[in-house]
């Protein structure tokens, strides 16, 4: 039972940890792609702001049950995916839950908090919201066939599914990690991962700027609070994923900082020069060079 | 022993006293008539009873004390006595069933039914030819003459041409035996043939060979061959229906015994071309019954084709090719007397020609029983005779290398089922097109009792040879007799029916599972626990529902067989057991008609495909060890496996495959559906089990085998998830969605590792689970709301809130997301194809997978969420017992997420020693050579982190202000319709652009194209039956040539 309690304490410590850089990093996108804009664009503290004025909204409505859990569901994905991965490896406190299940549970669980939080808006009775969950879910599954062959190609490589395993067997420098040792793989990855970070060009069913449209304009004041939260930290987890998988993983909490900033990076550049796809586009974009990539990828590994 | 001299005596004694009678008593002849006919029915069946019992010998009967050549004998052996036999017994039927008609017409018409039924004795019985030329005579001028009886222009037209056809064949017949008798100097049979070898080499010789030639051809114009046989069509179409059955039943048999009787005479050469014509009269007759519309005429295709199955089966078997031929012929024929007899005199009841319009007898439920049974026995299901018959002819003629002979008959018969059911299907479901409203179904008492016997006699005969054929008959008899036991509470309350049929499926768990083991123990637990769960379900139906326990408990009895099978013939009994149920199930739905013969006809194909595995194999693939696909030699093993895996794919709706799959698991009941498509989807499942396990992987070629199956798994599961999102109809998209999850276990299976087998057998439970759970869920919303498509509905939480945690818990388990069971399909599924090597596979399992969200939200949203219709804000919660049945599934599926190692640890036992041990546990944690999962961890850590940030909510946001469903704003503007904004229709348009290309129905076009194609071919083809006599005649000829073309390459 110490036991027990005593990985939940560091797991609650790492959750902190990645909760606080999750925010900070949202703030600092925003400022980023204000200044490609020719703005100022607000404080880097401004995705605090937001949350405590969400939080401190004195009304809320409910549609309904589902509706009301639909945001709990959202950020228990969240947590559960950075929970069931080890964040710094040999690190005896980031481990988290790893120890539940491999990379197959983690990519599984990504879509947990995505249903949860699609039946809730859907209970709104808005069809926006609707319409932009259907948005969501084509391009997501899209982005994931790149993904699951990049995955494949890594188990055929490595001959595991341990992302423990799989970071270990980056160590020992750059030349070892799967970035350089599988570079077909990673690259199949990396293009799923433009559309998994949901950033431009892939960012139609969020569509920030001009129309209301998706489950954020329908839960307001405390779901919103908590959708927040979870954005950073799903976005983080996310980052944190693609690290070990395919960039040597972490040994610190400082190199984690700076390989995920750098790989977001890579995603925020894209989308202040790429414009937009509407859905279908993107799930044809999906379909065609980056399929081909990781079937490339799958052959290529499978073959060693 | 009475003489069989007593047959004529009788019958001709009384034709001639009739008239006397009749005039001395009204009334009386009707008495004698039918008591001459049991006479003579009452002899031949002594004789049939001594000779079964050894009593008696063979009898020689030698007229006016004289032998042969001088006088003309008669033999009543075996085989006289059993045709003699079944003819009597059915033209006393037939006499019965026709008394109002006969004595209307007066006298004549008994005298000529009397000398009808001499002709036909005679024809059997004797053995002299130009006696036996005088008795075809005798039974065909009867029978023109019975035709014609109705006195309408097509009775009479008819019998002119049968009158026409029969002049022609006597004519050759008479030049035929006056040549033999030239050569031979007698007219015995038994002498002619040993005499006809002697002249071989000489001046005679060459007679010979005409003279033989004449004679056959006669006769093969008397047993209809095509395409000399149009006169025999109008025959059928045109008498009434109990002459009809008559002709068919009785005389077609005693001219297949004449034929028998000449062939020796013909000599060896000509076996093979008779074989040939028959078979190719087979499938040619059943082919263009496809395109068939009326009953009478449907019946007489039938007729001809079966004949030329028996003349094909006579031949090979005095050709020496058939082992236990007798058997065969026997089994075929006695279930094509009684079964089509039982037809024709159907047709007589319901007085309507046109099938499409025989929905008249739909609201008969006795009638449509017997109709259900006879096609069943003439499409040879099992227990009737003509399943054991096809069977071990399908066998014989495997292990004696007539493979195409096997391809042709099987050909033949698949037609024969598509025309019988798709009558059937619009007898059941057609409902009258034209016809006026009422009843007009005009069965007379005895008319009714002479089907209802017809039926016993084929029962007690199907009864009979089950015991004979089958290992262990009283186990696989189980299903039969708990349906048949349910037949009596037909009159009960439904709710009576269905606990009964739930304690029978209970107690026959109850009594079996404890002493079984191994797969035999997983796959009864399955079916019968599973099928009492679906039971439970039933409970709330208030409807009637005639036949729809029976067919349910024979449905799960037979899937029960179907495990506990040990042999290949238990196998297919129980596989053809369960075809038949499940189809009368689909059919059940209201709109089920082309969706079920579809069913019908792809089953019966995939059966036939097992059956030519299991011959191709030496039937024993699943029995005797060592026997069978696992002992024979590397090379031979593939042509088994890839038909038995062929067969099994059919039923797995293997992609290419499946078309018929959507719209039988859609269109069935709802609550059918549910069984259906949860339970027996894994009847294929099952199949392959027992392949892999006996077929193993040491055979030339198995490789490619398995990887092909794999990959057809996984492009299933791929193409299912896919169109499963394009749905509709709720139902469609849980149909769908099945063809894709039995993917899945198709490719586990094909890995042939542990993790791979483990996999499926624990997604097959699962499965059962959450599609049962959905379907269910489904029931209820459809039973309520009167609709399946999904865009009618919506908003239904509120009015259906447990109906909604079914289906949310159904789509969490069955999208694969933790912490519910589906995930551990899932993982372990990747687990072996990364073993196995097999990437890419795992990769379109896993898009596949992702692709299921897609529908998965779908089905939940567009029922349950977003805007209500107005017609929709009254309804109900679902009936009690439906969701009774559903909060089981969810109870099991939550202890089974909760502790993953209760079910897959007794898998992993099941599966045994038959692969290296990949899996293994410490403690809650399953390990493979490439992960770990600890579903319980998952599923503590997703509830804890639940639970703490429901509570953080609830003390932020304790009490938000509760909205009305329609309190809906949008651009600061409140639709005046919001019902209208309810998102679901065409909700995945993007994603069918994008995937257009390869959504294109290509498998379905296909098929429809082979179906066209067969109706096309059928449509041309029957343009040669003109009803012109002259184009009968020529046709004659035509087949006179081509007879002679084909003995000519037989004789050399």
């Amino acid at each position: 039972m110490m036991e027990v309690l005593k990985q939940a304490g560091y797991s609650l410590a790492t959750l902190m940890v990645v909760m606080n850089y999750g925010l900070l990093l949202v703030g600092l996108v925003t400022i980023i792609v204000a200044r490609v804009h020719g703005r100022i664009g607000p404080p880097i503290w401004q995705p605090y702001i937001n949350i405590l004025k969400t939080l401190s909204m004195r009304t809320a409505l409910s549609h309904g049950i589902m509706f009301y859990l639909g945001p709990v569901f959202r950020i228990v994905g969240g947590i559960g995916l950075l929970f069931f991965m080890p964040v710094v490896y040999g690190s005896s406190w980031m481990q988290n839950f790893s120890f539940a299940g491999d990379v197959i549970l983690v990519v599984y669980f990504v879509f947990f908090g995505m249903l949860g939080m699609a039946l809730g808006a859907a209970e709104s009775g808005h069809p926006y919201s609707a319409i932009g969950i259907m948005r969501g879910l084509a391009q997501n599954t899209a982005a994931e066939l790149p993904f699951a062959l990049a995955l494949m190609a890594l188990a055929a490589q490595h001959q595991t599914l341990s992302i423990t395993d799989i970071v270990a067997a980056q160590q020992g420098g750059i030349a070892h990690w799967n970035m350089i040792t599988n570079p077909v793989a990673t690259l199949a990855g990396m293009l799923a991962f433009f559309g998994m970070m949901m950033h431009s060009p892939f960012d139609v069913h969020l569509a920030p700027q001009e129309i209301p449209i998706g489950p954020p304009t329908e839960f307001h004041s405390s779901y919103l609070a908590l959708m927040q939260t979870n954005r950073s930290i799903f976005h983080a987890a996310k980052l944190i994923l693609f690290m070990n998988l395919f960039f040597g993983g972490a040994t610190s909490i400082f190199v984690m900082v700076v390989k995920t900033f750098a790989l977001l990076m890579v995603v925020v550049f894209a989308g202040v020069v790429f414009p937009r796809y509407r859905v279908e586009q993107s799930i044809r974009w999906f379909i065609r060079i980056p399929l081909a990539v990781g079937i490339l990828a799958v052959v290529i590994s499978a073959w060693k | 022993m009475v003489t069989p001299i007593y047959i004529f005596i009788i019958a001709l004694g009384i034709a001639f006293l009739l008239p006397l009678l009749e005039r001395a008593k009204k009334g009386a002849a009707e008495t004698v008539f039918l008591a001459a006919l049991s006479g003579i029915a009452l002899i031949s069946w002594h004789w049939l009873f001594s000779l079964l019992t050894g009593r008696c010998e063979i009898g020689e009967i030698f007229t006016a004390g004289f032998r042969p050549p001088f006088s003309i004998n008669l033999r009543v052996g075996m085989e006289e006595a059993v045709f003699t036999s079944a003819i009597n017994l059915a033209t006393l039927a037939g006499a019965v069933y026709l008394i109002r008609e006969l004595s209307g017409r007066g006298t004549k018409s008994m005298m000529l039914y009397l000398l009808f039924v001499m002709g036909m004795n005679g024809m059997v019985l004797t053995r002299d030819i130009f006696n036996l030329f005088v008795f075809m005579e005798i039974t065909g001028i009867a029978s023109y003459a019975l035709v014609a009886l109705r006195l309408d222009t097509k009775g009479l037209t008819a019998g002119f041409k049968y009158a026409i056809a029969g002049s022609l064949a006597s004519i050759f017949m008479l030049l035929g035996i006056i040549v033999i008798y030239m050569i031979t100097g007698t007219l015995n049979i038994d002498s002619i043939a040993s005499r006809m070898v002697s002249f071989s080499g000489t001046a005679a010789a060459g007679f010979v060979a005409p003279a033989v030639f004449m004679l056959v051809f006669a006769f093969m114009i008397e047993m209809k061959q095509f395409p000399a046989n149009g006169w025999a069509l109008d025959v059928y179409d045109s008498a009434a229906p109990g002459i009809s059955a008559m002709i068919s039943a009785g005389s077609a048999g005693a001219a297949l015994f004449a034929i028998y009787k000449i062939l020796p005479i013909a000599g060896e050469g000509w076996y093979m071309a008779a074989a040939i014509t028959g078979s190719v009269t087979f499938v040619a007759a059943n082919l263009i019954g496809l395109k068939q519309e009326r009953a009478g005429r449907l019946l007489g295709y039938s007729s001809i084709g079966q004949m030329g199955l028996l003349l094909t089966v006579v031949s090979l078997g005095l050709k020496g090719s058939l082992p236990s031929w007798q058997l065969i012929a026997v089994g075929l024929f006695i279930n094509h007397l009684l079964a089509k007899a039982g037809l024709f005199w159907l047709t007589g009841i319901t007085g309507e020609d046109r099938i499409r319009n025989w929905g008249v007898i739909a609201r008969r439920p006795f009638l449509l029983m017997m109709m259900g049974l006879f096609m069943a026995a003439l499409s040879g299901f099992p227990p009737f005779p003509a399943f054991w018959s096809k069977w071990t002819l399908v066998m014989s003629m495997f292990s004696g290398g007539m493979k195409v002979w096997v391809v042709f008959i099987l050909l033949g018969s698949l037609f024969e089922v598509a025309y019988l059911f798709r009558w059937f299907g619009y007898a059941v479901r057609g409902g009258v097109e034209d016809g006026e409203s009422g009843d007009i179904v005009k069965g007379t008492p005895e008319k009714t009792a002479v089907i209802f016997f017809g039926a016993a006699l084929l029962t007690a005969v199907a009864y009979y040879m089950m015991g004979k054929m089958i290992d262990n008959s009283t186990l696989m008899l189980m299903p039969l007799v708990g349906a048949a036991g349910l037949l009596l509470f037909e009159r009960f309350d439904p709710r009576v029916r269905g606990i009964v049929s739930l304690a029978a499926v209970l107690y026959y768990g109850y009594m079996i599972i404890p002493g079984l083991s191994g797969m035999p123990l997983f796959f009864n637990s399955f079916f019968l626990g599973g099928g009492a769960i679906m039971l439970l379900a039933t409970l709330h139906r208030r409807t009637a529902s005639r036949g729809f326990y029976p067919m349910l408990l024979l449905m799960i009895g037979s899937l029960s067989a179907l495990a506990l099978s040990s042999t290949s013939l238990q196998f297919f009994y129980a596989w053809e057991l369960m075809t038949f149920s499940s189809y009368i199930l689909v059919l059940r739905g209201k709109k089920a008609m082309k969706p079920a013969l579809l069913y019908m006809v792809f089953s019966a194909a995939g059966a036939y495909l097992v059956m030519a595995g299991f011959a191709s194999a030496g039937g024993t693939v699943f029995g005797g060890a060592g026997d069978g696909i696992a002992g024979m030699s590397g090379s031979l093993q593939m042509l088994p496996f890839i038909l038995l895996a062929a067969g099994f794919l059919v039923k797995v709706a293997g992609m290419g495959l499946h078309v018929w799959a959507p719209g039988a698991y859609a269109e069935a009941e709802d609550d059918s559906s549910a069984i259906i498509s949860s339970i027996l989807s894994k009847a294929g499942v099952l199949g392959f089990v027992f392949l892999f396990i006996k077929a193993g992987t040491a055979f030339t070629g198995s490789t490619y085998l398995y990887s092909t199956i794999g990959w057809i798994g996984a492009i299933t599961a791929f193409f299912g998830a896919l169109y499963a999102a394009m749905q509709e109809d709720a139902k469609k998209l849980l149909a769908w969605s099945s063809i894709g999850q039995v993917g899945y276990m198709i490719l586990g299976l094909a890995a042939m590792n542990q993790i791979g087998w483990v996999a499926a057998l624990y997604h097959s439970v699962s499965h059962f689970m959450f599609k049962g759970l959905l379907f269910l869920a489904v029931a209820g919303v459809v039973y309520r709301t009167g609709t399946r498509n999904m865009y009618e509905m919506g908003g239904l939480i509120k009015r259906m809130p447990m109906s909604f945690i079914s289906v949310m818990i159904g789509i969490i388990a069955l999208s694969g997301v933790p912490p519910l069971t589906g995930f551990g399909g899932k993982w372990l599924l990747y687990n072996a194809l990364i073993e196995r090597g097999w990437y890419l596979q795992a990769a379109l399992a896993f898009f596949s997978s992702t692709v299921a969200f897609l529908y998965c939200f779908r089905l939940v949203h567009a029922i349950f969420l977003g805007q209500a219709k107005p017609a929709f804000r009254k309804i109900k919660e679902a009936p009690r017992s439906l969701i009774a049945a559903q909060y089981i599934l969810i109870m099991a599926i939550m202890m089974f997420s909760m502790k993953p190692s209760i079910l897959i640890k007794p898998i992993m036992g099941i599966v045994g020693e038959r692969f290296d041990t990949l899996l293994t546990w410490q403690a809650n944690t399953l390990y493979s050579p490439f992960g770990y999962w600890n579903g319980f961890a998952v599923m503590m850590v997703v509830c804890a982190l639940f639970a703490i940030l429901l509570v953080i909510l609830l003390l932020i946001s304790p009490k938000p202000q509760k909205v009305k469903q329609f309190n809906i704003v949008f651009a600061a503007e409140r639709p005046e319709t919001p019902e209208t904004t309810h998102y679901a229709w065409k909700f995945f348009t993007p994603y069918e652009r994008a995937f257009s290309g390869i959504l294109k129905p290509a498998a379905t076009r296909f098929w429809n194209a082979v179906g066209e194609w067969a109706e096309a071919v059928a449509a041309m083809s029957r343009h040669i039956y003109s009803g012109n006599t002259g184009a009968y005649v020529v046709q004659i000829f035509i087949f006179g040539i081509l007879l002679f073309i084909l003995s000519r390459g037989g004789l050399s």
